[in-house]
C-alpha cells in the first residue's frame, strides 16, 4: 500500500514538475511569449473592481465548453436552477428566483435580458467556442460601465481573428443524451480587416426532479450564431441565440406543471468605433423574444399569476408571447496625463415591449389579456458618468467616480439618482497589494418585477457596499483575502398577502469573506484553492459557504484538469441539506494532424449541488441538480 | 572619470525607461526572432532583410536585439517576410511571419505566426536541407515536412 502511494506521488511530482529547460530554450520562450501575450493582460481593468480571470489557457485546460462550466466556480455565489429551470447565479442565502444584479457582456455589448435584467435565461449554457477569455468583476456600483447599477459584471471577450487563422469543427457527446455540434472560423483577411464566425447546436439534459409526485424537466436545446467583422478601428458584431427549454416548476401552485416550456431568443447588432483622441463609441440594437406556455390542473392548484389568480377558479393554462427591443448608445473619452486618468462617458438606452399574445384558460373559458394585462411598454435610462484615477505616487492609486442616472418607466414620472464610488489601490511593495472600494448606488428594479408589483411601481433599492482585498505574492505562490459588506435598504420582496412585489421597510445586511490560494507549478500548470463564507445563516434558501480545489496543467500533448466544487450544508424550510462536492476530471490529448480528443467526467462523486423547495401547498423536498456524466469531444482544426 | 560614470548612469536610466515601456509579450517575440536568426545563421550579429514587416517591429528588433538591418536581400544573412500576396523567391534563408506569405514562398524555411490562439513555429525539413541548415536539438519538435502546412492555410 505504502509503495503504491509512493509510486503515485512520484508520478504526480514528475507530471507537475515539468522538464527542466534553459531560460533561452525555444520551447520555454514560446510558452512565455504565449503567456505574456494573453489577451486578458490587455483587457483587464483593475479599477473596475476585484477581478477573477479565466484565461484562454485556463478555459482550454478546464475543457470549458459552456458558460456554466465557469459560473459554477465563482466564489461567494451559488449557481442553481431557478424555478424556470435556468441555471442562475444567486447571492448566498437567496431563493432561486430571477436575479437582477448580474450583468453579462460579450465584448462591448451588454446582453442581459431586457425584461428581467438577468442574462442567464439565454446565456447560462452559452457556447464558448468564440470566447477567448472571461473576466469576472466584483464591481458593485461600478461607475465606468454603460449599464444600470449592478453587483457583478461578467465580461466575455471574443477571440482575436488575427491570432486564429484557423477553422474548427467540434462534436461533443455525453451520456444522458447531451450533444453539441459546433463550427468556428476566424481569419485575418489583410492587415486592416478580419472576420470571425461561429454557429452551433446543443442539447443539454438534466436530472428530472420529482415534485408532488410528478417529474419536471429543464432540458434545453439551443442554437447559436455569432459573426464579427473588424476593419481598422471599427468592429461590427451580430449575434443570434435561441433556447427552448422545459419550464421546470414554472408558476404552478404545486411547483409541478403538467406541461411547461420557454422559448427565448436574443439577437443583436453592435457597432464599436474607436475614434481619435481616445474616444470610443458603441451603438447597438437588440431584439429579444420570449414565449412561455404552462399547463397545470385545478386539482393541483392551477397556475399562480399574481394579478389574476383566484383559488376558486385558477388559471389552468397560461400562454404569453412577448417582444422586446433595446436601442443603446454610449460614448466615452479618456483624458490621460502622467499622474491622472479621467474617463468621461454617457449612455442612453431605450427599451420597448410589445405583447403579441397573452391569455389564460380557467373554468370560465379562454381569457385574452393581450391588451388588458399591465405591462411596461417602454423604459429609458440616460446616464452621465465621470471617473478619475489619480496616481498619488508610483505605488498608490486613488479612484473616485460619480454617475447620474435619469430613468423613466412607462406610466411613471422620471427619476434621478446619483451613484458614487471611491476606490484605492496600493502596491505596498512588489509582493503586496491592497485594493478597496466603497460604493453607494441604486439598484433599479427590472420591468418584470414592476409588472408583478402590487402598485405597478417600485422604488430602486439604495445599496452601500464596501469591498476589500489583500493580495500577497511570494515566488510561485499567491494568497488573496477578500472581504465584502452589503447594506441594502427598502428591500423589494414578494408579499403573498398583497399578491405582488412591494418595497418593504426591511434592510438587508450581508458580510462575505473569501480566501484564495494559487501556486504556479509550471507554465500553465496551477493548483488553486478557494474557501468562502458569509453570515447569512444556514436556515436560508441556498448555501452560505463554499469553495473549490482546482488542479490542472499542460504537459506536452496532454491537458489534465481536476476540480472539486464544494457547497456547505444548509437548512432551508427546516430540512437538512447535506454539503455537496461536485467533482470534474478532464483529459485532453492533442493528436497528429490537428485532431483533439477530450474526455470529461462530470459530477463523478454523484454529490452535486442540491436544491430545496416548498410549494404553495406546503409540500417540501429537495433534488439533485446535475447528472453524473461522461462527455467525449472530438475537434478538428483546419 | 566622474563624467563618464554620470553619462553611463544616464544612458542606463534612459535605456531602462525605454525598455520598461515595451510590452513584455513584444520582448519575448523579439527574443524568439533573434534566437531563430542567430541559431540558423550561426552568426552573433546577423544582417537581416525585412520585406512587408511593419517598420515599428523592424525598429524594435534593430534597437533591442543583435540583429543588424540589411539594405537589400543580396547583402543579408537572413530574411523575414510578411503580407506577400504574390510569389516570393527566397534566395536566402527566409521565415514567413504569416500564413499568406508562406503559401507564396516555396523556398521559405519556415513560418512563425499565430494559429488557433497560440504562437506557432514550423520549420520545413526539405527547405532546411536545401540551405544546409543544421539546427540545435531543441528545435526537433518544430521541424516538420512542408506537406504539413501546404493546403492548410
Amino acid at each position: 500500500m505504502k509503495k503504491s502511494i509512493f509510486l503515485l506521488l512520484t508520478a504526480l511530482a514528475f507530471l507537475f514538475s515539468g522538464e527542466v529547460r534553459s531560460e533561452e530554450d525555444i520551447s520555454v520562450l514560446l510558452k512565455k511569449y504565449e503567456e505574456e501575450a494573453d489577451l486578458s493582460k490587455k483587457t483587464k481593468e483593475e479599477s473596475l473592481g476585484h477581478v477573477i480571470v479565466f484565461t484562454r489557457k485556463d478555459l482550454e485546460i478546464m475543457n470549458a465548453h459552456t458558460l456554466s462550466d465557469v459560473l459554477r466556480l465563482i466564489p461567494l455565489n451559488n449557481l442553481l436552477p431557478n424555478s424556470f429551470g435556468v441555471e442562475t447565479l444567486l447571492n448566498p442565502g437567496r431563493p432561486p428566483t430571477v436575479p437582477f444584479v448580474y450583468r453579462l457582456y460579450i465584448d462591448d455589448h451588454e446582453v442581459s435580458s431586457i425584461h428581467t435584467y438577468s442574462p442567464f435565461l439565454i446565456y447560462d449554457r452559452y457556447n464558448l467556442d468564440n470566447i477567448d477569455h472571461i473576466e469576472i468583476y466584483y464591481s458593485a456600483g461600478a461607475i465606468s460601465v454603460s449599464n444600470e447599477p449592478s453587483q457583478m459584471i461578467i465580461k466575455l471577450y471574443t477571440k482575436m481573428p488575427k491570432r486564429e487563422n484557423a477553422s474548427k469543427l467540434r462534436t461533443t457527446v455525453g451520456t444522458k443524451k447531451s450533444y453539441t455540434l459546433s463550427f468556428f472560423s476566424a481569419n485575418k483577411i489583410n492587415d486592416y480587416s478580419c472576420y470571425l464566425i461561429t454557429f452551433s447546436k446543443s442539447y443539454f439534459t438534466f436530472p428530472k426532479a420529482v415534485v408532488s409526485g410528478q417529474k419536471i424537466n429543464r432540458n434545453q436545446i439551443r442554437k447559436n450564431l455569432f459573426l464579427k467583422y473588424g476593419y481598422m478601428d471599427t468592429l461590427l458584431e451580430f449575434s443570434a441565440q435561441d433556447v427552448k427549454r422545459g419550464g421546470f416548476m414554472g408558476r404552478s401552485v404545486d411547483y409541478a406543471p403538467d406541461f411547461s416550456s420557454t422559448y427565448s431568443l436574443d439577437t443583436y447588432i453592435v457597432l464599436t468605433q474607436k475614434l481619435p483622441d481616445n474616444i470610443k463609441l458603441v451603438a447597438s440594437y437588440d431584439y429579444q423574444k420570449r414565449k412561455y406556455k404552462e399547463q397545470n390542473s385545478k386539482s393541483d392548484g392551477g397556475i399562480f399569476i399574481p394579478s389574476i389568480y383566484k383559488p376558486s377558479n385558477p388559471p389552468v393554462f397560461y400562454y404569453e408571447d412577448l417582444n422586446f427591443h433595446k436601442l443603446a448608445l454610449s460614448v466615452e473619452k479618456k483624458f490621460s496625463s502622467k499622474k491622472n486618468n479621467l474617463l468621461l462617458g454617457t449612455f442612453l438606452r431605450y427599451y420597448m415591449q410589445d405583447v403579441s399574445k397573452k391569455y389564460y384558460i380557467n373554468e370560465t373559458g379562454k381569457q385574452d389579456i393581450t391588451d388588458t394585462a399591465f405591462n411596461i411598454k417602454n423604459f429609458y435610462i440616460g446616464s452621465f458618468y465621470a471617473e478619475n484615477s489619480f496616481n498619488i505616487d508610483e505605488k498608490n492609486l486613488l479612484i473616485a467616480g460619480i454617475k447620474h442616472d435619469k430613468y423613466k418607466f412607462y406610466g411613471q414620472k422620471s427619476k434621478n439618482r446619483i451613484n458614487t464610488r471611491l476606490g484605492f489601490i496600493s502596491f505596498l511593495d512588489h509582493k503586496l497589494m491592497l485594493k478597496a472600494f466603497l460604493a453607494h448606488y441604486y439598484v433599479i428594479p427590472a420591468m418584470i418585477v414592476i409588472e408583478s408589483s402590487k402598485n405597478k411601481k417600485l422604488n430602486p433599492m439604495p445599496s452601500t457596499v464596501f469591498t476589500g482585498e489583500v493580495k500577497y505574492q511570494i515566488g510561485k505562490n499567491e494568497l488573496r483575502l477578500f472581504y465584502e459588506y452589503y447594506r441594502i435598504r427598502d428591500l423589494i420582496i414578494f408579499d403573498r398577502t398583497a399578491g405582488g412585489f412591494i418595497n418593504s421597510d426591511k434592510n438587508g445586511n450581508f458580510h462575505g469573506y473569501g480566501l484564495f490560494f494559487k501556486r504556479k507549478l509550471g507554465n500553465f500548470t496551477n493548483i488553486q484553492l478557494n474557501y468562502w463564507i458569509t453570515d447569512v445563516g444556514k436556515d436560508k434558501f441556498t448555501p452560505e459557504r463554499g469553495g473549490y480545489l482546482r488542479l490542472g496543467g499542460e504537459f506536452d500533448r496532454f491537458n489534465l484538469y481536476s476540480e472539486v466544487v464544494y457547497r456547505g450544508s444548509y437548512k432551508p424550510y427546516g430540512m437538512k441539506i447535506r454539503e455537496s462536492f461536485n467533482m470534474k476530471l478532464a483529459l485532453g490529448i492533442n493528436l497528429p494532424s490537428d485532431w483533439h480528443f477530450k474526455l470529461i467526467g462530470e459530477n463523478l462523486l454523484n454529490q452535486s449541488e442540491k436544491e430545496a423547495y416548498l410549494n404553495m401547498l406546503g409540500e417540501k423536498g429537495a433534488f439533485s441538480t446535475y447528472y453524473k456524466r461522461i462527455i467525449i469531444t472530438l475537434e478538428k482544426v483546419f | 572619470m566622474k563624467k563618464i560614470l554620470i553619462v553611463i548612469s544616464v544612458f542606463i536610466y534612459v535605456l531602462k525607461g525605454v525598455s520598461q515601456e515595451i510590452d513584455r509579450s513584444v520582448k519575448y517575440e523579439m527574443k524568439i526572432l533573434e534566437k531563430l536568426v542567430t541559431d540558423i545563421t550561426g552568426k552573433r550579429y546577423p544582417r537581416v532583410y525585412f520585406d512587408g514587416v511593419s517598420s515599428q517591429k523592424v525598429t524594435l528588433l534593430v534597437r533591442f536585439t543583435t540583429i543588424k538591418l540589411a539594405e537589400d536581400m543580396q547583402n543579408a544573412d537572413f530574411v523575414f517576410i510578411k503580407n506577400k500576396t504574390s510569389k516570393f523567391n527566397a534566395v536566402k534563408p527566409t521565415i514567413a511571419l504569416d500564413f499568406v506569405s508562406v503559401k507564396n514562398c516555396s523556398l521559405c524555411i519556415g513560418v512563425f505566426s499565430w494559429r488557433n490562439g497560440r504562437p506557432i513555429l514550423i520549420l520545413f525539413r526539405e527547405n532546411l536541407q536545401k540551405f544546409n541548415i543544421i539546427l540545435p536539438k531543441e528545435y526537433k519538435y518544430y521541424i516538420e515536412s512542408k506537406k504539413y502546412i501546404v493546403g492548410k492555410k
